[in-house]
């Protein structure tokens, strides 16, 4: 039943994930001046030469069939060269993900670290003043585009801490430490808001717990109440909290783009802009393409990783 | 059925709907026969009470009826017409019968004011000016005409149910459907509303069909009487002469459930009264459908299925012991 | 938030003036229409208000500090913020309304075609929806964007499209609701037309909720067009809103600052009015808040 339900997701995922490529090419192969100009058209090439490249590269083929191509070698890690850059775009994919991935990963470990205990704290204290204080302060990080936080803790930060932000990216391997300084502006920027709904959904799924019957019932039996508030409840609040953490990686890949902008990391978000804005066509259907797996994979993977979690869902 | 060879208003011949259901935790459908072979036959002027507890698929019959619902198989025939023919001819039959509903608060859309629902039927009808009708016809069911600005929010649930009838009468049909059209209200408004009712059947000579599982209310105002149960007919009467002999265990049943109190009645009543609930419409009792809860339930009924037969007079019974001599004995022993 | 009690009445009472009389006695109603109409009024009259020309270069002062000549002070072009931050209304608010109603209609038809009629219809709008609905709302207007290629519209477009699925699925379950009302039973009863039935009878009952989720849907909608603005794909140089600005802003913040604080005050301002005021429709509208609440996923 369960395998049916995910097995249903899936599908429609998928279905999604073609529907998308084949947007993205459909416009890509639309747009006047396709690859062979880039490639031959400074030369002066003649009309042969031209039909010539044309052939090879396919394009003299219908459209359907050059999707079929784009696509099942785009399975195979070929998306094909930039008419811009003129690199191959699976070179600068391998160049951006692990950027990408690095920070949204760190993201996910700051934001649970984080907001895991403190939603149990505003949990077990809920409607005192401390809630009170951590939920407001929440609330205005919910309400505000993460780009107005970025803009505003640059603006902050250049004040006060220049040499934090006057750091453009370097690789680890070049530089562990400039590294992490280069990192640690987009980390925070994006992990405020990412932290605020960790810490929502935990107190929420806490409470829940908490005014259920059976830790009713265990404090009846006189367990004591710190044992109740951590081990107890937390282990039920569990499931629903795993769950939300894996949906917020896929919300993450929105604030991502918007933070590798913000601070000029060579991302995969920063990549994909700038194809958009260049016309960078292969870039721009890799990179969508990417997105989009991404974010269907770690769905799938939510999915699955959900009846683990909670006994009542393992028996279906 | 009349011998006099003249058509009747309304027949509804071997009518069958059946509703596919998705059972719980089975990934075969079910099939739900709601309304299971009925026949039956309206006069013009001439009121039919149908009876039944719920579930046994009055309501269904009712929107088959009015058109609401397509039958899977069956026909209804008004003035010896078929209502789903093709086209204009079906369509215009279909217009010749109303509804009055169960909720009186949820038949009126609560955006508009009373005076256009009740208007909407001539309306549709192409007819463009209405307001003297609306206001002929809220006054006819006793409504102040100025009430047609209201919103049905506005009207008292009394009100709401005359504005109801209102718009069910303005468009002359010929036979009226009231599901379960009183029941929401309180006792004597439903007295002032039936009363209504009847009045205004000898001056408009509408035919009335009330579905209703009151079968006191529905006796005392039809001309004729039929008992559902799990979708089929289990007995058709005259209701006077129903009224005073029941024939089918379960009409016994109905009618000793709405009898007054009476310690002497009391003792008797005890194996008459209706025990357990009404078995799943999707999976009927093999046999009689009846003889789950039936007093009288033999081998015979668990096997065999009665048919509906007469016993004279027209008076029709589903049972294979109702109505012979020996039997009525023993139902009258048991109800005296 | 408190409504007083003659209010309580259950969304019968539409008539429009009524509802602005509420919405004026409504605790915040008042002041967030107060400033929504000064945005307007900006958006609709910024020309002739604005001191400068928006997009007039002043190359005598360049990055010149706030001071009486440029109260909000100028860019690295001597374009004065003031000015381009009223021009920029103009855009923040014309994208709100024209996505989210864009995002209603499409949203309406599809949810009531889809309630009403049930089937095959249903079952595949339905199901493309939700698939439409699982992704982040952020990610998918700029994948959209991707496809649409980038520009004002096609910008205003694709948080339409991203938007449509939440309208379609509150007039889904309103047409469904009321689908199998005895009124509508009624109605056909009395041989009105399947069009007749839909446009008098489903729509108005559909309509209340959806305006409250419009509402709600204004502000997100509003900042969701600013953040895809600051990533380069809302308007083009040199028309300015609040999201290019910001990202022009950026590259300046150690020596200019005023150029990214402006746009982002606007920004909030016209968010929180749009908040305030949605919430207001809402317990107007709505007094229990029974169908809609919100969503706290709409800015990633």
């Amino acid at each position: 039943m369960m395998l049916r339900v995910i097995g249903i997701r899936l599908l429609g995922m998928a279905t999604v994930l073609l529907a998308v490529s084949a947007l993205v090419f459909a416009f890509g192969a639309l747009i006047p001046g396709d690859l062979t100009s880039v490639i031959v058209g400074q030369e002066g090439a003649t009309e042969e030469q031209f039909e010539e490249v044309r052939r090879k590269l396919g394009l003299d083929k219908p459209l359907v069939v050059q999707y079929f191509f784009w696509l099942t070698n785009a399975l195979q890690g070929d998306f094909g060269t930039s008419p811009i850059t003129g690199r191959t775009v699976a070179a600068d994919l391998l160049q951006q993900i692990p950027v990408s991935l690095e920070l949204a990963l760190l993201t996910l470990l700051v934001s649970t670290l984080i907001g895991l205990p403190a939603g149990i704290v505003a949990a077990v204290h809920a409607n005192k003043r401390l809630d009170i204080l951590i939920r407001t302060s929440l609330l205005v990080t919910f309400s505000v585009p993460i780009f107005v936080i970025g803009i505003l803790l640059l603006l902050v930060g250049s004040r006060w801490a220049p040499d934090l932000f006057r750091v453009s990216f370097t690789p680890w391997a070049e530089d562990p430490m400039m590294h992490i300084r280069s990192m640690a502006m987009p980390l925070l920027t994006i992990a405020f808001p990412i932290t605020a709904m960790t810490m929502q959904m935990t107190r929420g799924a806490m409470l829940e717990v908490l005014h259920s019957h059976y830790v009713v019932t265990a404090r009846a039996v006189g367990v004591r109440e710190k044992r109740i508030e951590y081990l107890h409840a937390l282990r039920n609040a569990l499931p629903p909290i795993v769950t939300f953490i894996g949906f917020q990686l896929g919300i993450l890949l929105g604030g991502l783009i918007v933070v590798e902008q913000i601070f000029s990391l060579p991302g995969l978000g920063r990549g994909m802009l700038e194809a958009i804005n260049t016309r960078d066509y292969p870039m721009v259907s890799a990179t969508t393409l990417v997105f989009a797996t991404a974010f269907v994979i770690i769905n799938a993977l939510v999915d699955m990783l959900y009846p683990l979690l909670d006994p009542r869902q393992r028996g279906r | 059925m009349p011998t006099d060879g003249t058509i009747p208003l309304l027949q509804v011949k071997n009518l069958k709907r059946q509703f596919n259901v998705r059972q719980l935790g089975s990934r075969e459908n079910g099939v739900l026969r709601a309304v299971d072979d009925v026949s039956l036959h309206l006069e013009a002027g001439e009121s039919l009470g149908i009876v039944g507890e719920s579930g046994c698929g009055k309501s269904t019959l009712a929107r088959l009826i009015v058109g609401l619902l397509e039958p899977t198989d069956g026909r209804i025939l008004i003035e010896g017409g078929d209502i789903w023919a093709s086209g204009a001819a079906g369509r215009e039959r279909r217009r010749k019968f109303q509804m009055v509903f169960q909720n009186p608060a949820g038949s009126m859309n609560p955006r508009r004011t009373v005076g256009a629902s009740v208007s909407e039927p001539l309306q549709a009808k192409g007819i463009r000016k209405t307001a003297e009708a609306v206001e002929r016809m809220l006054t006819l069911v006793g409504l102040d005409p100025q009430m047609a600005d209201r919103k049905p929010h506005q009207l008292s649930g009394g009100q709401q149910q005359r504005a109801s009838i209102a718009r069910a009468l303005i468009a002359d049909p010929a036979i009226v459907v009231h599901d379960e059209s009183i029941a929401s209200l309180d006792i004597s408004l439903q007295a002032q509303i039936l009363n209504l009712l009847l009045d205004l059947q000898k001056e408009l000579g509408t035919s009335y069909i009330f579905i209703s599982h009151d079968l006191a209310a529905v006796q005392a105002i039809s001309h004729r009487v039929i008992v559902m149960y799990l979708g089929e007919v289990v007995e058709a009467s005259d209701s006077t002469v129903f009224a005073s002999r029941p024939l089918h265990p379960y009409s016994q049943a109905l009618r000793n459930a709405t009898l007054l109190p009476d310690p002497i009645h009391e003792r008797a009543r005890g194996d008459t009264l209706l025990r357990g609930d009404v078995p799943s419409p999707i999976n009927p009792p093999v046999g009689c459908r009846f003889h789950t809860r039936c007093p009288l339930a033999t081998d015979q009924c668990r096997k065999q299925k009665p048919s509906l037969r007469d016993t004279g007079d027209g008076h029709l019974v589903a049972c294979h012991f109702a109505g012979s001599s020996s039997q009525t004995q023993v139902v009258s022993e048991g109800v005296a | 938030m408190t409504v007083s009690p003659d209010t309580q009445m259950p969304g019968h009472r539409l008539g429009r003036p009524m509802l602005l009389d509420q919405l004026l006695r409504h605790k915040g109603g008042a002041f967030g229409l107060a400033i929504m109409l000064l945005f307007i009024f900006l958006a609709a009259f910024g020309r002739f208000v604005a001191p400068y020309d928006p997009n007039a270069n002043d190359y005598v002062s360049l990055l010149s500090s706030p001071s009486a000549s440029h109260w909000f002070g100028t860019d690295e072009l001597g374009r004065d913020t003031l000015s381009r931050v009223i021009d920029g209304s103009r855009i923040a608010v014309a994208v709100a309304f024209l996505s989210v109603s864009i995002a209603m209609a499409v949203g309406v038809v599809i949810g009531v075609v889809s309630g009403y009629f049930g089937g095959y219809v249903d079952a595949v709008l339905n199901r493309s929806q939700d698939v439409l609905f699982a992704f982040p709302t952020l990610l998918l207007a700029i994948i959209l964007v991707a496809v649409l290629g980038p520009g004002l519209f096609n910008a205003s477009l694709a948080i339409a499209i991203v938007y449509s699925p939440r309208f379609a699925r509150m007039a889904r379950a309103s047409a469904l609701s009321i689908k199998s009302s005895e009124f509508l039973d009624a109605a056909r009863l009395a041989g009105v037309s399947t069009p007749v039935i839909l446009i008098r009878h489903i729509l108005p009952n559909v309509l209340p909720p959806v305006i409250v989720l419009a509402a709600l849907s204004m502000s997100t909608a509003q900042l969701a067009y600013a953040s895809l603005s600051f990533l380069g794909l809302g308007v083009s140089p040199p028309q300015a809103d609040w999201g290019s600005m910001l990202s022009k802003g950026r590259d300046f913040i150690t020596i200019a600052p005023w150029l990214v604080i402006w746009p982002t005050v606007a920004l909030v301002l016209l968010m929180l009015a749009f908040n305030v005021l949605g919430d207001a429709i809402r317990d107007v509208l709505d007094p229990n808040h029974s169908s809609i609440g919100k969503n706290p996923d709409t800015l990633l």
